[in-house]
């Protein structure tokens, strides 16, 4: 292991899978989290693996990410997904009309798809709308949102690395110019103090532009939210999703046994402030019913909403115009050394968000280590706790 | 919406080093639909950043949010703060070493899992391959378990035993034999087949009650014993013995032994039910006895006997005669009601049950004493 410590700020998706890739490539890794891990943005998403099928059309740099990280993650995290795949419906001429693009984008970024008829679907899923016209089933998956990042955790922490959830980063050490470590405060003791480090790495998810602030330097986060609805009862089997242009309601994620419905898009600017809009609850049902008529009259369970961290311009009005890549900056750029910020990308991209991140931060350190995630099959999420 | 009012939310605080626990209220803002989780988050935001929770999904799928919430278990983040009163009081699972404030340590609950020596927590992969269709909304799959620990905070045995292995871990190792996807259904019952396992089981019922996900734990329970008592018997497997660490390493005292028993703090119907049938049962052993010794005086002719049937009419003796039949009463009743709870036939009625054999026992309690007092005077 190399004399060199990097602190992590942010237990979410990104953080997590920064840590173990950093931990494998032989650095000592601190990752501190404000509150329990995965309380952030990660643990509220809609459990979807993506396929990349989502973003074929519009995104297509996003939806390649997505295919090639679907697989890799299934081999390095047996067990984390439920293995049903996703389909497509198409209800309306409209939606016919987008088939064409769809399918020649999906095969553009490597997305395998089948194209099934009313009736073939309908035979795998009888509670979709009878109305559709037809139904492509791709690579989706549900994967559980909270442990498949504790199982980054565990492995990384059974490799050495250290993790300390409720210690919020208050400021940052510096010298000169140079970040040299952050102050942070424990809740649990109620005590400040400082961890020195070699290079912070601050990936607080929509929070990011808040703590690119303490080094005062300025990362173009948009804390994006999202509202998403849960209903009892398992609806289908496989994820379902509207075929058309991504918009409001148009993924149903089955997750144990609740149908979870999702999403709206609009901005925010402090994700700490999340209200859940009547309306949007609302639009939920109607959307969701619009492909699974029997949602209309499922009871509620539960109605939230989680931040994206986006990145792009503070002027994007819904979210929806922002791609859903990430982005790693090295603030040297700002004249600002040891501080790397990471945003953006979905939890699907979280590992080579992570190692991309980690080549910069290796590269900076002046080691020669190649990333190893790709290969290293994960501990199950119970080790993250023995 | 209506316009939001204040509850005052009583909070059990707690850090490593605070000679004692206490309580801090505050006044949040609610509509109809704030949850306890978001109430606790607007505290921690606006006025106490040092207020330590957890959470992680906010749609009942995690099972990191499990709190006690005015005495009773649940996750936080489904259940409404409307419609409770002016003052919820908020506190941290019990049965767990407390960590701070609401957080306890989910450690020793998931060394219990891996205790068995075997995944018993699953994979999610069941589905892909079994193409359920008709039906599938009522689905209920064996993946459910949350892992919340909601079940093992309400369980009067784990608050005894800690080395008690649980509803949750047994829910699974049920779940391996019933479904073994490749797994040895006999080490499951091997593991559960010991002194810490399911005969420990008092059949309190509350872990079942409790239960966010219709896991129904302690059915799994029963129902491990009914394999292991008519089944072919499990082979001697390499059952790993119990070995959970110590509980509350850091935690203010908490109840063990005889005392934990009579503790009222934080516990629910199920658990009454379950400390009644047991001193009921204790009281009709101490009857029998006693009952044996009087029947010893016929062999001293009738002069005794006409003395102690000369006491039986005495008030005080006439007493003990309805404490004996409230007995008898409630403990062949809720004899009933442990087997069809147990048979899983009532097992979502088992509190309602519970106060339909406390009214059943009263009413022929109260025939009885009416004719005991006739056939007296
Ligand atoms: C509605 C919605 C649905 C989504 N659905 C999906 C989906 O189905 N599939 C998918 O792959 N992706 C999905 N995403 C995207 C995905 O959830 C996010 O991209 C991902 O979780 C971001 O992870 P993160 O670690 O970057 O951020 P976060 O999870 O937010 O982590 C940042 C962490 O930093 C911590 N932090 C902040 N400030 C401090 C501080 N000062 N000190 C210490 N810690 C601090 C926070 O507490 C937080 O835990 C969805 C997102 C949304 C909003
Ligand atoms: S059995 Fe039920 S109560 Fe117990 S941990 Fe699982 S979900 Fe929670
Ligand atoms: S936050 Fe996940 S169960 Fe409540």
């Amino acid at each position: 292991m190399s004399a060199y410590h990097v602190v992590i700020i942010g237990g979410g998706a990104t953080g997590a899978a920064l840590a173990h890739d950093l931990t494998l490539r032989g650095v000592q890794v601190t990752l501190v989290e404000r509150g329990e891990v995965t309380s952030g943005t990660t643990g509220r998403h809609h459990g979807l693996l993506h396929s990349g099928a989502r973003y074929a059309v519009k995104d297509p740099e996003s939806a390649r990410e997505c295919i090639q990280e679907n697989q890799i993650l299934r081999r390095i995290a047996p067990g984390s997904f439920e293995l049903n795949d996703g389909l497509f419906v198409a209800l309306t001429d409209e939606d016919l009309a987008y088939y064409d693009d769809f399918m020649e984008g999906c095969a553009n970024t490597g997305i395998p798809t089948r194209t099934l008829s009313r009736d073939e679907a309908l035979r795998l899923e009888p509670n979709l709308n009878p109305d559709l016209k037809l139904a492509v089933q791709v690579p989706d998956g549900t994967m559980d949102a909270m442990r498949l990042p504790l199982r980054f955790l565990a492995t990384a922490k059974h490799n050495g690395a250290r993790v300390h959830p409720f210690h919020q980063v208050t400021g940052l050490v510096f010298q000169g110019r140079t970040v040299a470590g952050v102050q942070v405060r424990d809740h649990r003791r109620g005590r400040d103090f400082t961890i020195a480090a070699d290079l912070v790495v601050n990936a607080a998810g929509p929070w990011a532009e808040h703590v690119a602030r303490m080094a005062g330097v300025d990362v173009p986060v948009v804390p994006s939210p999202g509202v998403l609805v849960a209903v009892r009862g398992r609806w289908t089997n496989m994820v379902i999703n509207r075929l058309h242009r991504a918009g409001d309601g148009d993924i149903v994620v089955p997750q144990r046994t609740l149908s979870v419905i999702g999403t709206s898009s609009w901005v925010v600017d402090d994700p700490d402030h999340l209200d859940v809009p009547e309306e949007h609850i609302r639009l939920m049902y109607e959307k969701g019913a619009e492909m699974i008529p029997a949602l209309a009259r499922a009871p509620m369970r539960a109605a939230w909403a989680a931040a994206r961290p986006l990145v792009g311009s503070r002027q994007a009005q819904s979210g929806r115009e922002l791609s859903r890549t990430f982005k790693v900056f090295d603030h040297a750029a700002e004249g600002v050394e040891g501080f790397v910020t990471i945003v953006g990308g979905k939890a699907t991209t979280a590992r080579i968000m992570a190692e991309v991140t980690a080549d910069l931060v290796v590269r900076k350190l002046g080691l020669d280590a190649p990333c190893r995630t790709r290969e290293v099959v994960l501990l199950p999420h119970t080790a993250y706790y023995t | 919406m209506s316009s939001p009012s204040t509850v005052q939310l009583r909070v059990f605080r707690y850090k490593p080093g605070d000679p004692a626990p206490h309580y801090d209220t505050f006044a949040v803002p609610v509509t109809p639909r704030t949850t306890v989780l978001e109430a606790l988050q607007a505290i921690r935001r606006d006025q106490d950043p040092s207020l330590m929770l957890r959470h992680s999904c906010h749609h009942a799928s995690c099972g990191t949010c499990g709190l006690r919430v005015d005495g009773q278990e649940v996750l936080a983040c489904v259940t409404p703060l409307a419609d409770r009163g002016p003052v919820v009081t908020v506190e941290p699972l019990q049965n767990a070493p407390l960590l701070g404030d609401l957080v306890v340590d989910m450690g020793p609950f998931y060394a219990v899992f891996t205790q068995a020596g075997m995944p018993l927590v699953r994979s999610t992969e069941a589905t892909a391959a079994s193409r359920p269709a008709a039906g599938i909304e009522r689905l209920t799959r064996f993946e459910n378990c949350l892992e919340c620990g909601l079940c093992v905070s309400t369980c009067p045995v784990a608050a005894t035993d800690p080395l008690y292995l649980g509803p949750a871990a047994m829910a699974a190792a049920w779940r391996v034999v019933q479904e073994p996807r490749g797994q040895n259904p006999a080490r499951a019952l091997a593991w559960v087949d010991q002194e810490h396992g399911c005969w420990r089981c008092h059949l309190a019922f509350e872990c079942s009650t409790v239960c966010p996900n219709d896991v129904q734990p302690g059915q799994a329970i029963a129902a491990l014993r009914q394999r292991l008592a008519l089944g072919e018997p499990a082979p001697p497997g390499p059952a790993a013995a119990a070995t959970r660490p110590a509980l509350a390493p850091t935690g203010p005292a908490r109840r063990v032994g005889l005392r934990a028993w009579l503790d009222p703090r934080g516990r629910d119907v199920g658990y009454w039910a379950f400390v009644l049938h047991r001193l009921t049962g204790l009281a009709l052993v101490v009857y029998l006895l006693l009952h044996l010794w009087v029947l010893r005086l016929l062999a001293r002719g009738p002069a005794a006997w006409d003395e102690f049937i000369a006491l039986a009419r005495s008030p005080l003796f006439l007493a003990l005669d309805g404490l004996l039949l409230f007995g008898v009463l409630f403990h062949g009743l809720n004899g009933v009601r442990v087997a069809l709870v147990g048979l899983g036939a009532a097992a979502r009625r088992q509190r309602g049950l519970f106060w339909a054999v406390l009214l059943l026992t009263l009413l022929l309690l109260a025939a009885g004493v009416a004719a005991l007092v006739a056939a007296v005077h």
